[in-house]
């Protein structure tokens, strides 16, 4: 496109960044031409075909430009619905997913800027309107699955994906997302974006299967499956971090609730399985199997003593204060972390003692 | 690297290899050569090192001809070694005659030292001169790249007042042209944007009234009503800063005009007490810089209002820009720059960014591991842990979330063997983490010694300081994230950038310095800033930073004076 003939009829704008300014770029001629027009257009409010390819020149030169992509979308909203006033206000879809397509191809294999994933976000609302959602939907799932493929922990990748499943909340979404978040931590086990799913997944997927009950937690039934999971994973590798967290965030979740009200009766239940788990793990730290490495396995005894301190009785805070005192030399980088750790359980014990 | 300490050097274990345990190994792999015993190098190393700058003391012309011994050749480029590249003769005096005592002036001969000079010039260079093309990527960042450098240069003391004289000397008037041309730069990014708001909502808020009535007087009043007819609704001109010239306002560069701003004024109008103002250099910018905070301040209230989107469960978030991206970054992005000029006034009856639904966002987006992710449910995050944190520490409401697993989760982001942070469990060292996961700590820290003043000390003496191992984050910013030609990086392999020199610098200086008492700091908490001090790694006397503030990121004494003027 020759900028300055298809827009002959409109005065370029120059940038306006006063004498001698600071962090100032050596713009290319094409970019400065480009950018002029850009600025002649915004100003003008000017939503065209015309309009719209020269946003497509200038997010190739940046696509971080956010001014830009607003201006696109404005186009592109006024150029896809009908302005005939009888016609019914149908939106061109072809034209909505030829953007998505431009998207993909600007962000290359591993998009990483916030513009283009909330510019997808936004033409994908206008797409989830329409009878073929859960279609759209696939679709886009299958994008964001390249996309981890290349990078299976790019950020605004999942939290794409979880977007798309909250916004369409279908039962079977929720389903196949537990089931896609396991066949990434069998890829990668120390994928934590993969576990990170997982719980929203299970989580936000129970909400919305109990209709919109929000209890904000998993029903004793799906945590102890959930604590299994976790468990079989730090079996597998107890030095991989992940499993742990999620094991203390999915036992956490139930010793919160019992110690409310309505969840009163659920509280055996759930001190069984704190307990249960507790043995599992000290059993796996006393008699490690042939394929630990030699020393002491840090992740296990930092997950072993958060559990040990919410069973809470003398005992057990006896054994987590002592073994604090390992980790002060164990774990040397948080030793003064430990430190604190350990005075918070002499508080605990004094209590206990009383 | 000293010669008395010794460091962890276990390297992370696992059973199940995979992508990220093969990262992992390829990353202890490119910082172990960084951590090599200093004693067991040549001289000719050592004097290599001498003549870059990381170790202080004079010594002799560089002998060419003896390639540094002992190092493979990628740790022998990256620690600065490169025979492309002709030798930085940093010396002006030589001592050819005394071979022996050539290294001179200093305690430890083997203590690492921050390369101030190298990163003083990249860092202004930056500023001051053109940038190449390649920079086209952060045309939308003009303001990001200010507060960078300029608050790096800050860190570094750059702008502080000479010890004796000579303020009129030329290098000082390059400074004080430079602190101009960054406000006038920063001036031309501001846009104006007209906001729709319902009458009683202005009624009801003292900040629009007052922009209303300055509109009102200036003649920008335009009333109108909708088409009902039935409310009426009111125009105000709004505004913020945008990535550059005439691009919408958007609160992450109006976060880092507002903080160039505010150090700018401070540099310029904060020393009063101690200097007549006709002899600071930095006077006129410094006012500028007030100038244009004072003109800027309620307009960019009002924009900020206009971004507040209600979440389900009575909770308030905010998006970036108009038609922006919704996070926990806006919210501490807005919430900073309200708090540096006074527009959270608690005494207020109704001050709509105070309200707890804001903080109910931001607990919403803590994770079952401790940490924060950018929106609920999202992976728990270096970046928006520190956003979420810093915002409730500015709301006064930390209390609100499970600050024992934050501190959990924040600790365990630092590596054993490399020292540094990574932002996600399982993920890489990255030197930036230093100040989002170590300048976190410091404000947890921060708020448990106000909270927790009645829990009982245990422990050895060593149990001071942070909840991280300091010395150990000093260790790699000074070994692994320079760059010995200036500026700082991510890790050794990667490229230093004025981002990663910023929050290296940052989370030095976090690591360098005690905590001050309380947050904000009082007015009677001034002077001292320096002296109660950490633990330090390298050089002690060399390398130390001014005091950053760990929730806003610039200078301790330069938030004071913004709390003062607003």
């Amino acid at each position: 496109m020759n900028i300055p003939d298809v827009f002959s009829d409109i005065d370029p704008i120059s940038q306006s960044d006063g004498p001698e300014p600071a962090c100032a770029i050596t713009y290319t001629p094409e970019f400065v031409e480009a950018h002029d027009y850009l600025r002649a257009v915004l100003k003008a409010d000017e939503r065209s075909e015309r309009a719209f390819a020269l946003t497509t020149i200038c997010l190739k030169f940046n696509p971080a430009n956010y001014t830009c992509w607003h201006f696109r979308r404005r186009c592109l909203v006024s150029l896809c619905t009908p302005t005939d006033s009888d016609a019914r206000a149908t939106v061109d879809v072809e034209r909505i997913d030829t953007d998505l397509e431009f998207a993909d191809k600007l962000g290359g294999t591993n998009p990483k800027n916030y513009q283009l994933w909330y510019h997808r976000r936004a033409l994908l609302e206008i797409r989830f309107k329409g009878d073929e959602r859960i279609q759209v939907a696939q679709k886009e799932l299958g994008y964001v699955d390249k996309i981890l493929g290349d990078d299976n922990k790019n950020y605004h990748a999942w939290s794409h994906r979880q977007w798309i499943i909250r916004t369409i909340n279908q039962p079977q979404l929720w389903s196949a997302e537990i089931e896609y978040s396991h066949s990434k931590i069998l890829l990668d086990p120390r994928n934590n974006s993969a576990w990170n799913q997982r719980w929203f997944a299970t989580h936000e997927g129970e909400i919305a299967a109990n209709s919109g009950m929000k209890l904000g937690k998993l029903s004793f039934e799906k945590a102890e499956e959930e604590a299994n999971y976790a468990v079989c994973g730090a079996q597998v590798d107890p030095f991989n971090e992940s499993p742990w967290r999620y094991l203390i965030g999915v036992l956490m979740e139930q010793c919160r609730w019992v110690q409310r009200e309505e969840g009163a009766d659920d509280k055996d239940k759930v001190n069984g399985l704190l307990r249960d788990c507790v043995a599992k793990i000290k059993d796996m730290n006393d008699s490690p199997t042939e394929d630990y490495p030699a020393g002491p396995c840090v992740s296990l005894m930092s997950a072993l003593v958060d559990l040990l301190e919410t069973v809470g009785d003398k005992t057990s805070l006896e054994e987590a204060k002592n073994m604090m005192g390992e980790l002060v030399v164990e774990d040397p980088v948080r030793r003064k972390y430990w430190h604190k750790r350990q005075s918070t359980v002499l508080v605990l014990l004094g209590k206990v003692s009383e | 690297m000293s010669s008395t300490t010794s460091y962890p050097n276990n390297r992370t274990k696992h059973i199940i290899e995979s992508k990220s345990t093969e990262a992992q190994q390829d990353t202890e792999y490119e910082c172990a050569p960084f951590f090599v015993d200093l004693k067991s190098l040549s001289e000719s190393q050592l004097d290599h090192l001498r003549s870059v700058g990381l170790l202080g003391g004079l010594c002799v012309e560089v002998d060419d001809s003896i390639p540094p011994q002992g190092l493979s050749s990628k740790a022998a480029k990256l620690l600065g070694v490169d025979e492309t590249q002709p030798r930085v003769e940093l010396l002006e005096e030589i001592h050819p005659s005394s071979a022996k005592n050539k290294v001179v002036g200093v305690q430890d001969p083997y203590a690492i030292r921050l390369v101030r000079s190298a990163h003083i010039n990249y860092l202004s260079n930056a500023l001051s001169e053109p940038l190449s093309r390649g920079f086209i990527s952060l045309d939308a960042s003009h303001p990001w790249m200010i507060y960078w450098c300029l608050h790096s240069l800050d860190l570094l003391q750059h702008f502080d007042p000479p010890a004796s004289g000579g303020i009129n000397d030329l290098e000082t008037l390059q400074k004080s042209q430079l602190l101009k041309r960054i406000v006038s730069t920063l001036k031309h990014c501001w846009t104006d944007v007209p906001l729709q708001f319902d009458i009683d909502d202005v009624k009801k808020n003292t900040k629009l009234s007052q922009l209303h009535k300055i509109q009102q007087q200036q003649g920008e009043y335009i009333s109108s009503t909708d088409a009902e007819g039935t409310n009426e609704k009111i125009e105000i001109i709004g505004g913020g800063f945008g990535g550059g010239p005439q691009q919408m306002p958007h609160c992450a560069p109006t976060y880092a005009a507002v903080l160039s701003l505010c150090i700018i004024a401070s540099i310029g109008c904060g020393q009063e007490d101690t200097m007549n103002k006709s002899h600071n250099p930095y006077h006129e910018a410094g006012k500028l810089a007030m100038e244009l905070l004072n003109e800027k301040r309620l307009p960019m209230y009002a924009f900020f209002l206009t971004l507040r989107e209600h979440e389900d469960g009575e909770r308030i978030a905010f998006r970036m820009h108009h038609d922006g991206e919704i996070d926990v970054r806006a919210t501490y992005c807005i919430l900073t720059p309200c708090h540096l000029l006074g527009l959270l006034d608690k005494e207020e009856e109704k001050n709509h960014l105070l309200s707890p639904s804001i903080a109910r966002y931001i607990a919403s987006c803590q994770t079952f591991e401790g940490g924060f992710g950018a929106e609920p449910f999202n992976e728990a995050h270096g970046g928006y842990s520190f956003c979420a944190l810093a915002a409730l520490r500015i709301l006064g409401l930390v209390s609100i979330i499970n600050v024992e697993m934050l501190r959990s989760w924040l600790v365990r982001r630092q590596l054993e063997f490399e020292g540094g942070f990574c932002g996600r469990t399982n993920k890489l060292v990255d030197g930036c983490y230093s100040f989002w996961q170590g300048g976190a700590i410091a404000v947890l820290d921060g708020w448990y010694n106000e909270n927790d003043a009645a829990c009982e000390k245990v422990g050895a003496a060593d149990d001071e300081g942070l909840s991280f191992d300091e010395v150990m984050l000093q260790r790699y910013i000074l070994l692994c994230a320079q760059d010995v030609n200036g500026g700082l990086r991510d890790k050794p392999s990667k490229p230093k950038d004025f981002y990663h020199s910023c929050y290296n610098l940052s989370g030095l200086s976090v690591s360098q310095h005690a905590l001050s008492s309380s947050w904000p700091p009082t007015s009677s908490d001034t002077g001292d800033d320096d002296k109660n001090l950490n633990r330090l790694f390298g050089d002690s006397s060399f390398n130390i930073l001014a005091r950053t503030d760990p929730v806003l990121n610039i200078r301790t004494d330069r938030a004071r004076h913004a709390a003062k003027q607003f």
